[in-house]
């Protein structure tokens, strides 16, 4: 089956007071099906890649296809759905209004118009507040129709760009819940997000971009274990513990029992074998999950300097 | 199809802005205090009174045209509408002229409401004795006003008005297509600036063509640039039938509204090759 979304070489410059390189030859294929992770800090690249693939901007080099058609072609577009970052909506209309002009421009005819808006106020929890004008929305309801209208044309693909983004925690489980949900209806959503542990629970793959490039990819639970074990031994015997950090491994001791971490499986399999013969006994061995953010953290510091928000003693040294 | 949604969208959130409404009130205010005029003959006040009020609506109309156009399309993109409606398969000239024909709506729904309200006012002071009579004299004969004659002078008016009417329109078709089209280079202050200039100096393109044909001593730069001028900008002079209106007991050798067709095709066409360029520049834009 071909990708929902395969980027080649995909690069965007802009030109404010010099070049300055948004998008650089990122390559990148999204499966169809999957919920797939966009992350980055802030000007990394992520909303111009969207836009790229949505047609809003043109690359300047390299070439994408979003569905098996041509980035930003008007088929594709049919059968795509974009919620961008802190929407806002003609304020004019109700909630019902809005969702029939969208059905509108998608050429639906009146009754399917009629019974996918109720269908998609219910869905999103706003069915008492179809009448209301959209001036008088909170955040939570914007975010809410949002979803709606990307979902007014039953997409493929959803293309999300923060949509938990100044919601409260009921809300923002409530939305979590609805991309999960889409999943299990077949959809493919791609999701750019700051919220690292909503990625984290929902997300198959992600992709990490920093200054323009893609500077990590890989399924979630692949990069989350992708880290330490820790062995756990008992009744060790002997000058153990500064033979094994002498191999780069830390240890610790808690209770009479040893604590051995290790960077690398090959260091477990030595750690255990070494433990053994010194007549000592395993407790456990667990491997240790790390969390997204530290991921992220690391991929982004170690891509290279990138913003920073200083620290109050910084302040008030200036 | 799409261009009709957008349009109709664009009118709907256009009729809701404080600004043209506010220009729209101060409108209905000058029409008001025109009506204050009756220290002339009622000949003499009827035609100050059609001049005034038609100088009244083109003026409030060229400034709600503009004020509307120059905010059309950014707008949408500063508030990021832009973004869920070209996702959505639409194509970018359907939404270009789509905000243009929204804008020429609410600019003509605009014009249509001064206009109804100055034809309502004539219509009542065609009550008055026709030429000749005095204020005084009238008021002595307005108990014996003749039925016919007054409704015979008020559907007069009400047709001028309305052929005026209609030429003002198409004028600010043109105003609204440049506005359009300049908002997606310019920014809104700029823009306004520069279509409030293009309008002035293509209502005196009269002028414009005796600097364009004056003797080529001295600057030559001025006979240059006003040549310039006179075939770019859009002859809005050709707009002005104010004369014909204000008294139409002159006879012309065209006829009137054969004359206000041809101006109404020439903005429609002028309109045409402005927005097709805007189009063209919208296709490629960066949003």
């Amino acid at each position: 089956m071909a990708p929902a979304i395969r980027a080649e070489g995909l690069t965007k410059k802009f030109f404010q007071r010099g070049e300055v390189v948004a998008v650089d030859h990122l390559n990148i294929e999204v499966a169809d099906g999957e919920i797939f992770g966009f992350l980055g800090p802030n000007g990394a690249g992520k909303t111009t890649t969207i836009k790229m693939l949505l047609g809003l901007i043109f690359a300047d080099e390299g070439t994408a296809e979003v569905l098996g058609y041509p980035a930003g072609a008007q088929e594709m577009r049919r059968v795509v759905s974009y919620l961008p970052e802190n929407p806002y909506f003609y304020d004019h209309l109700t909630g019902e209004e809005l969702l029939d002009f969208y059905g509108r421009l998608f050429g639906l005819d009146a009754a399917e118009r009629g019974k996918r808006v109720q269908g998609l106020m219910e869905l999103v929890g706003l069915k008492n507040d179809k009448a209301k004008q959209l001036k008088q929305y909170s955040k939570g309801m914007m975010q809410r129709i949002g979803i709606a209208q990307a979902l007014i044309n039953d997409p493929k693909l959803l293309i999300f760009d923060e949509p938990t983004s100044g919601l409260d925690p009921v809300a923002h489980i409530e939305i979590r819940n609805l991309i999960e949900s889409l999943r299990e209806k077949g959809k493919t959503i791609f999701l750019s997000s700051h919220q690292l542990s909503d990625v984290e629970l929902v997300c198959d793959r992600i992709s990490i971009m920093n200054f323009g490039k893609l500077v990590k990819m890989g399924r979630v639970d692949d990069l989350l274990a992708e880290g330490r074990t820790e062995v756990v031994a008992a009744g060790v015997n002997g000058d153990l513990a500064g033979r094994l950090e002498a191999r780069g491994a830390a240890v610790s001791q808690d209770n009479g029992k040893m604590i051995i971490t290790v960077e690398s499986e090959d260091e477990v399999n030595h750690v255990v074998d070494a433990v053994r013969s010194a007549n000592g006994r395993i407790v456990s061995v667990v491997p240790l999950k790390r969390s997204l953010e530290e991921i992220f953290v690391e991929t982004v510091g170690a891509a290279g300097p990138h913003r920073r928000i200083g620290t109050m003693n910084q302040l008030t040294q200036d | 199809m799409n261009t009709w949604v957008i349009a109709r969208n664009t009118f709907g959130d256009a009729l809701r802005k404080r600004v043209l409404l506010i220009f729209l009130l101060l409108a209905f205010v000058m029409l008001t205090l025109a009506l204050l005029l009756n220290y002339f003959t009622a000949r003499e006040q009827s035609t100050i009174f059609k001049s005034t009020q038609l100088v009244i609506i083109l003026i409030f109309g060229a400034l709600i045209s503009i004020t509307t156009a120059v905010f059309l399309i950014p707008n949408e993109i500063e508030r990021r509408t832009i973004y869920s409606v070209l996702s959505k398969p639409i194509q970018r000239w359907e939404f270009f002229l789509g905000k243009f024909l929204g804008g020429a709506l609410t600019v003509g729904f605009m014009v249509g409401l001064m206009s109804i309200a100055l034809m309502l006012v004539l219509f009542v002071l065609a009550a008055k004795p026709p030429t000749g009579a005095t204020v005084e004299m009238a008021q002595n004969t307005a108990q014996s006003v003749d039925i016919k004659g007054w409704m015979s002078r008020g559907l007069n008016d009400i047709l001028l008005v309305l052929r005026g009417t209609v030429v003002i329109y198409f004028q600010l078709v043109i105003v609204t297509a440049i506005a359009t089209t300049l908002s997606l280079f310019l920014t809104p202050t700029v823009n306004f600036s520069v279509t409030a200039f293009i309008w002035i100096v293509g209502s005196l393109q009269w002028l414009v063509a005796a600097l364009a044909h004056q003797n080529k001593q001295g600057f030559v730069l001025i006979p240059l640039l006003a040549n310039g001028f006179y075939y770019l900008v859009p002859h809005f002079h050709d707009f002005n039938i104010m004369g014909s209106i204000v008294h139409p007991e002159v006879p012309v050798a065209v006829n009137h509204w054969a004359y206000a067709g041809m101006v109404s095709v020439y903005g429609v066409l002028y309109a045409g090759l402005v927005l097709l360029a805007g189009t063209l520049a919208f296709d490629r834009k960066e949003l």
